[in-house]
């Protein structure tokens, strides 16, 4: 079994969590409270910027021969992040720096692994991302409401060119995990792993719009 | 005004709060149930692990007249806590590992970490400082009422101790001279990290009260 395939069976659990979790199954039926969505649209914001820091610190080391697969997986998510600041840009008022618990434990997570350890743990750590949102938006496209307000948010997770993106991600993550020691490859699984509960907390922290200092 | 009481100051609601709290509370008058400490000091050894990193990395980036403050601090981190206090409880009172880890110890080191690798040094040394403060107010607190008879007399020895007291003080003024050589931009990300990981402090002993792991869902 590849490395990611490892990370999804060890996550099916936490996948189907966030799947049925009440966040995306109002994103789903197009019930989403207005409030919480901007919430969760503040939170990603934040995440994004953490998220392409750590893209560069992948781009400094990776090898010579994955670099333009990588350029491509980056690249990949430009219908996405379009959408996340044409939202902020029609709506300006809806900008804040209130952060949540998750928020600000996954993009430290995240952060800390790609600056710290060996490349194939911060790719695994850059990982969960993507797979779960590539798995969220195959989903909302196939069983979300007819005329969802939503569309503009999940349409661009199914995107031929980022579904292509994140596969090359997943390719490079598996050709990595190949050539790694056994002991790596048990702490890319778990690295992995550790996203998809982190990315778990995010959308129920988002969903209850948890504040960080909220003790 | 000195940045360290302004960051004292504005932490001050959270510092009640982790007073307050029944993890120490219950360590105070030394009711606090015996998995609870053992977990506490399992998360802690993962942190401290940690925590003397970062001193090894602001080591390596302060001006050298504070270099040798901070490697002594990464070394104590290591022997005096881990080693004597750690070992001590584990053996003591017989506690065996879980291997678990909580939502706050994973985010708390995670935090510490990016900020030293990422920031300057002066925020480095601010989301490090709380660590050491609360502990010492904390001890402080507790040793001026504990009995003498309290099982977890020895944790309070520790951060109650002159030598303990005396490092924070060493670090608050080096947090203060920091401050005072850097720019209004960086004293204003000194005090947002200060105040982040003395939040952090409060979550890392009520997810070890409350025996929270990090990937159980249902927690």
């Amino acid at each position: 079994m590849t490395i990611s395939e490892e990370i999804l069976k060890k996550t099916s659990i936490q996948s189907n969590e966030i799947i049925y979790s009440k966040f995306i199954q109002k994103i789903r039926s197009g019930t989403l409270e207005p409030d919480k969505f901007i919430y969760y649209m503040i939170q990603d914001v934040n995440f994004l910027k953490y998220y392409a820091k750590c893209n560069a610190i992948i781009a400094t080391k990776i090898l010579y021969e994955y670099k333009a697969d990588f350029v491509a997986y980056t690249k990949s998510s430009i219908t996405y992040i379009k959408f996340v600041e044409e939202y902020f840009f029609e709506h300006p008022e809806y900008q804040s720096n209130s952060t949540t618990r998750a928020t600000e434990g996954y993009t430290n997570y995240l952060v800390k692994n790609c600056a710290t350890k060996p490349l194939e743990l911060a790719l695994s750590a850059i990982l969960a991302c993507e797979l779960l949102y590539k798995s969220l938006g195959e989903y909302l496209k196939n069983n979300s409401v007819t005329n969802n307000s939503y569309e503009p948010w999940y349409l661009p997770l199914s995107d031929p060119e980022y579904v292509k993106g994140v596969d090359k991600l997943q390719y490079i993550v598996d050709d990595y995990g190949l050539a790694a020691s056994s002991a790596t490859q048990s702490e890319m699984i778990d690295i992995g792993a550790k996203g998809y509960v982190w990315e778990y907390e995010f959308f129920q922290d988002a969903y209850a719009k948890q504040i960080f200092n909220d003790y | 005004m000195k940045l360290s009481t302004k960051a004292w100051e504005r932490s001050a609601n959270i510092y009640n709060a982790i007073i307050k709290h029944p993890f120490n509370q219950e360590l105070m008058q030394g009711t606090l149930a015996k998995d609870k400490f053992a977990y506490y000091i399992e998360q802690d050894v993962i942190y401290l692990q940690d925590f003397s990193r970062c001193h090894a990395i602001i080591a390596s980036k302060i001006p050298l007249e504070h270099m040798h403050s901070f490697l002594k601090y990464a070394e104590y981190t290591l022997i005096a806590e881990q080693e004597v206090v750690h070992q001590f409880f584990t053996k003591e009172f017989n506690f065996t590992e879980t291997g678990l880890i909580t939502p706050a110890t994973l985010s708390y080191t995670s935090y510490m970490l990016k900020t030293c690798l990422n920031e300057s040094v002066e925020i480095a040394l601010a989301a490090l400082l709380p660590c050491f403060w609360v502990y010492r107010e904390v001890g402080l607190f507790i040793a001026a009422i504990a009995e003498k008879n309290n099982p977890y007399f020895r944790w309070i020895e520790t951060y109650s101790s002159e030598a303990f007291c005396n490092s924070v003080d060493e670090a608050i003024i080096i947090f203060d001279a920091m401050a005072a050589n850097t720019t209004e931009a960086v004293r204003e990300k000194m005090l947002d990290a200060f105040y982040k990981s003395t939040c952090l402090e409060w979550h890392f002993w009520n997810d070890s009260y409350r025996k929270r792991v990090f990937d159980d869902l249902l927690n």
